[in-house]
């Protein structure tokens, strides 16, 4: 007798589909702001069907409950069927929620979510690396282009950010030429940039010489991957904080 | 098998206490203040308790009030104190420590809202609250100032007699919260030399609905809620008989039971804490290293959430508290670890375990082996173990 129904402690209790995949296809892994759980997500894809999920967190009976009942609920679908599981389906299966845990349904959700973005990522031969700051780390990936092998070859590689409006660069020591020159460049997009000593950018909004909702850089770059944006965090960072890029 | 471990969230009423309170229900019923002998039955039987309730406080019984509980000891102290002196002194500020109870956070937030400047002092890392800075917000502005004698959380027990020599040197009144001590350890407020103390009476072995106000004699404050002239129309209400007797009743039982109880129940902490640091791998005592009740154990288990052990351990019969629950909207880890310094991680992977006098060493073998258990099943489970595991490889 507490707080949760019979639904939530029976999967909370022998919860289905814990642990990891070594060999996954796609893993995803997300923090919940509002309470801190974290979530983990490994998906091992034939066909476009999820044949095998696992999941881990840090969370409470909620959150674990959740893991338990989507992973039970997409094992088998197709991954665009998976994505179409929504958290009332989850929340009617575990036979309710208490309200004030209702959140918690979304974090197995978004960690599935993001463990098919990775695993498309890696279908279309994107190759994951990381960005590690001292207090978080940022997930990224690089196109298959002659430029973006030329990265990986001096990876891992420590620096000094600098930020430039919503654009955070640091020098690699790589001396490269562009293929594709371009100064316009997207939200989240990775650029290699051949000045000073060649740096990463990582652009995640408008740099001070932008116009008219056109993200500018400075000079010409070469867009050579994406990376996925955490607006705190990166608003956090500042000048001459460290970063490590290393490849997952 | 069994097992109630939340001792600082509520007791069980003891079977006398118990048997008092249905007798003095069922016979002793009259109104205190009524002049017939079914009333003087009454009132003999409130100033019995009120006796015996100083007696365990080491103060008199004309310094004791009655309140419906320790919250409301706290409010009636804190807004009656603090309103009173700013109307006679024009001191205007309050400082308390940032890890009270919301008994006392919530009541000296609400004097905020009636221009007084509030002071919360965070604690150190072991739990003690921060006494220089404390001391430092003292000064001749102060109308008044609170500190807990022991933490609900921790356990961990405070500097309330070098609180009041400072407070009593600025001039301002000294108020504590006592709520979570009495019952757990000696408690002498003449030794304290507070001005004011609450407490609660179902935090030890009472019924819920008393608590009690300690007010030094020659202190003045003022009523926060008007009616007859109930306990020296500090707080007028038609006395709680039953609930009063008990209460009396209780406090005598654990003046007698003191020394034989803490020895007891601070074994069983000991062994408790013992065990699990010999057979969890990254715990956290939180307040280990300072001056503890002796039947609190704060623990943090690193990278699982205290809520995810409480039902584990709730399945197997335990009862126990977590800090923090993710909750609705905010789930803000708990405000006494964050004030320590403890990192959001630790504090939201805490248990409290707070033993009382029905516990036996055969419970404790029996919630460590629990214990155990379910740390391994949610650290299995946990992607931070996970990573910290594969750090260690590295």
């Amino acid at each position: 007798m507490n707080q949760y129904g019979d639904g939530v402690m029976e999967h909370f209790t022998n919860p289905r589909n814990v642990g990891e995949i070594k060999d996954a296809d796609g893993v995803g892994t997300v923090g919940n702001p509002v309470c801190g759980d974290i979530m983990r997500v490994y998906i091992k894809v034939e066909d476009e069907r999820i044949r095998e999920i696992k999941f881990k967190t840090f969370g409470c009976a909620a959150a674990i409950a959740s893991g338990s009942v989507l992973t039970e609920m997409v094992e088998g679908k197709t991954v665009d069927e998976a994505l179409r599981v929504t958290r009332e389906q989850i929340i009617e299966r575990l036979g309710g929620l208490p309200r004030q845990k209702r959140h918690c349904s979304v974090l197995a959700q978004d960690a599935l979510k993001k463990a098919v973005e990775d695993y498309r990522a890696r279908k279309e031969g994107l190759i994951p690396i990381r960005f590690v700051f001292e207090s978080a780390s940022l997930k990224g990936y690089l196109k298959p282009t002659p430029l973006a092998q030329k990265i990986l070859n001096v990876l891992p590689v420590e620096a000094k950010i600098e930020k430039w409006g919503e654009e955070i660069y640091f020098s690699i020591n790589l001396k490269a030429d562009l293929q594709n020159p371009q100064t316009e460049v997207k939200k989240g997009d990775i650029a290699f940039w051949p000045d000073e000593g060649g740096c990463l950018c990582l652009f995640f909004g408008p740099t001070p010489v932008s116009k008219e909702g056109k993200i500018l850089a400075y000079s010409d770059v070469e867009v050579v991957g994406s990376f996925t944006i955490e607006p705190m965090l990166l608003r956090m960072l500042s000048d001459g904080d460290s970063v490590r890029v290393e490849k997952v | 098998m069994r097992v109630y471990l939340d001792h600082n969230a509520t007791t069980p009423v003891n079977a006398d206490v118990a048997d008092l309170v249905r007798r003095c229900m069922l016979e002793v019923f009259a109104n205190p203040h009524s002049l017939h002998g079914f009333g003087v039955e009454a009132r003999r039987m409130v100033e019995e308790a009120r006796q015996r309730v100083a007696s365990l406080l080491g103060v008199d019984e004309d310094e004791i009030i009655f309140t419906g509980s320790g919250t409301e000891a706290d409010n009636l102290a804190i807004v009656g104190g603090a309103r009173l002196i700013r109307k006679k002194t024009g001191r205007n500020k309050v400082v308390t420590s940032a890890i009270e109870h919301p008994a006392v956070l919530r009541t000296v937030e609400a004097l905020k809202e009636e221009d007084f400047e509030t002071v919360f002092v965070p604690a150190k890392p072991n739990g003690v609250v921060d006494m220089d800075a404390f001391c430092e917000a003292l000064d001749d502005k102060t109308a008044l100032a609170s500190l807990m004698l022991a933490n609900n959380e921790t356990g961990v027990l405070q500097p309330v007699r070098e609180a009041a020599k400072r407070a009593h040197k600025v001039g301002a009144l000294m108020h504590s919260d006592v709520v979570q001590a009495v019952g757990k350890i000696e408690v002498n407020l003449r030794d304290l030399d507070v001005d004011l103390a609450a407490l609660s009476g179902h935090k030890f072995y009472a019924p819920k609905g008393v608590g009690a106000l300690f007010i030094r004699r020659g202190v003045r404050i003022e009523p926060i809620i008007f009616g007859g002239g109930h306990e020296r129309g500090l707080r007028p209400a038609t006395l709680n008989v039953p609930g009063i007797a008990g209460m009396g009743l209780a406090a005598k039982i654990a003046k007698d039971n003191l020394k034989e109880n803490v020895s007891k129940i601070s074994e069983m902490r000991d062994r408790f804490e013992q065990l699990v640091q010999e057979r969890i791998p990254e715990i956290a005592i939180n307040g280990g290293n300072a001056p503890r009740l002796p039947n609190t154990s704060n623990i943090s288990f690193r990278f699982i959430e205290g809520e995810a052990v409480l039902f584990d351990l709730d399945r197997a019969g335990i009862a126990v508290s977590s800090g923090s629950a993710c909750s609705s909207g905010k789930a803000e880890p708990s405000h006494v670890l964050t004030a320590m310094g403890l990192e959001a991680g630790l504090a939201r992977a805490s248990i409290r375990f707070s033993f009382g006098a029905a516990n036996s060493p055969e419970q404790v073998e029996y919630v460590v082996e629990k214990l155990v258990e379910s740390v391994e099943r949610l650290r299995k489970m946990s992607p931070l173990w996970e990573d910290a595991k594969g750090r260690q490889k590295q």
